[in-house]
Formats: structure tokens, sequence, C-alpha cells
């Protein structure tokens, strides 16, 4: 499901004073969204799921440990704050494509640009492509989301 | 074709593991508004729009394909792997979900060619064994 910044008791409130659905432009660039990875958040995002971190830590000298991706891909909740009142929805699709790690420590961008809209079955979709980059400027992270929004 | 048990995750999707994911983006950002309530933790708000009930966030699910996959493959999937998940079915407090990973063929391969990759399909199950995620994950060869 989408809309997960949402709270639909105050959904109508939001849907007030937020751009909606009808607002929201192809090529509108999101972001960028810049913050510093922690252990604390591997860690959050192992329980959270639940799952072992055991995949994210590496014992080679001088790594350290690694964000899991799909934490990364929550990103588009912040990117599209102000942008769009993110009401019910439906998630329709989500891709995600890593390239590179991204190591707690690292400070990483996170941008991206609304590339589709479309009406499907009486429902409003958005399409938004976003990416992380890390302080070297290399990319290490490629998401594309399609949500509804109602 | 059955997936292998290292390719395979099962879980209740408790309401209060939905409200732990949805408390991360908080904690992350804290400057990021986010108010109480709403379908993911208030079963009459998420009723009134015709949900069992407060319906889990779909990158919980979602992510335990990642997972598998960084289980199994490691620097394969972080330095390169791929996934792409269509949604059909919400997944609500209280369901048992069934990530498996290899399972069955692909069903839908992916739009653009992905040639020297290991591509599996990858699904999401509810306890009542409805399909209500469903895609591929990839990885080089």
């Amino acid at each position: 499901m989408s809309a997960d910044a949402a709270s639909g008791t105050t959904q109508h409130e939001q849907m007030q004073s937020e751009p909606t659905w009808a607002d929201l432009k192809v090529g509108l660039e999101v972001g960028p969204l810049t913050y510093a990875v922690t252990s604390e958040m591997v860690q959050a995002f192992c329980d959270a799921m639940p799952v072992e971190p055991d995949p994210y830590r590496v014992s080679a000298a001088g790594s350290a440990d690694i964000m899991p991706p799909t934490m990364l891909a929550t990103d588009y909740v912040p990117l599209l704050q102000g942008r769009l009142a993110l009401g019910w929805g439906l998630m329709a699709r989500h891709s995600i494509r890593s390239l590179k790690p991204v190591r707690v420590g690292d400070t990483v961008t996170v941008a991206g640009t609304i590339t589709e809209k479309f009406e499907k079955k009486g429902r409003h979709y958005w399409t938004l492509a976003y990416h992380v980059t890390n302080a070297a400027g290399e990319r290490c992270l490629e998401s594309e989301i399609s949500c509804s929004v109602d | 074709m059955s997936a292998p048990v290292n390719m395979t995750s099962a879980f209740e999707m408790s309401q209060k593991a939905i409200d732990s994911f949805g408390a991360l983006l908080g904690a992350r950002l804290p400057w990021l508004k986010r108010k109480p309530g709403g379908h993911h933790s208030d079963p009459v708000a998420a009723k009134s729009v015709g949900l069992r009930g407060p319906v889990a966030y779909s990158l919980h699910y979602y992510g335990h394909v990642s997972h598998i996959m960084m289980r199994v493959y490691g620097q394969r999937w972080i330095e390169g792997g791929q996934m792409s998940v269509a949604f059909i079915k919400p997944v609500c407090a209280g369901d048992e979900v069934v990530v498996k990973v290899g399972d069955r063929p692909v069903q839908r391969p992916p739009e653009t060619p992905h040639d020297n990759r290991l591509v599996l399909q990858a699904d999401v199950y509810n306890q009542l064994g409805e399909l209500v995620a469903a895609g591929w994950a990839s990885v080089p060869n």
C-alpha cells in the first residue's frame, strides 16, 4: 500500500492544504534530501522487518556495515512531502536497482523526478524515479515507484 | 519447483511490526511530519475505505525479497541486484506472510533484456495462499 505518510483521520484536512495529484507535474524534480547513515538505522530496520542483520555486517577490515537497500527506498515519502498529499492509495509497482553499497558513516543524497501520471480504472497514479548517491557522487541505488492517490 | 529454505521467509505481519516499520522514517528524518492514525494503524479508518484492517507498508514485505537476495547472493546483490514487484492485494495486520524467491519459473520477465543475469521469480503470499505481490529479482551471473 502506498500513502505511507498519510493519516486517514486527517486526510481531508491534508488534501485541503497540500498539493493534489492534479497539481503534480511530470518532470517535477524532488529533493535533494541528505542524511548520514548510522548503525542505529541499520539495526532499527532489521528489527522492524524483522530480519537478521548478519548479511549487512561486513567483517573485512576497513569496511563498515551496509544499509539494506529497501530502507533507502522508503525515501519516496519525504521526497514527496509538500509536493503531493499522500492520501489513501495503492502501491502498484516498485523497482529497485542496487549499484553500490551504502555503508554506515556514508552521507547520502536522494533526489528524484516525477516521470509519469496516468489514470486507470478511475484511479489517479503517479510514478517517481529516484536515486541515492554517496558523498563521492557515485550512484548507489535507483528506484521507481508507481502509486495511486485517491 | 519449490524455493529452497534459505530463499523463503515467513512471518506474521502484526500491528506492532507495522508500527515499528512506520516509525523508521520518523526516527531517521525527525523533521518529517507524520501524523498518527490512518489506514496503517486505525482499524476503523482502514475499514472505512474497504480494507480488512490496517494495512502493512508495501516495502515491509517487499523488503524481504531484497533480504533473501542479500542473504543468498551478498555482494552480487548489493552491487548489481535488481528487482521489480507488482502489488496485487493488500497485506493487513494479523496476516501471515510468506515470501518466496525462485519458487516457480519467472512469470513476467523484465521488460529490458537481462542477458548474463540470473533472473528469479519473487512471490508474496498471505495465509489464504493468495498471491499479494509478484515480480522478479536478478543478479549478475
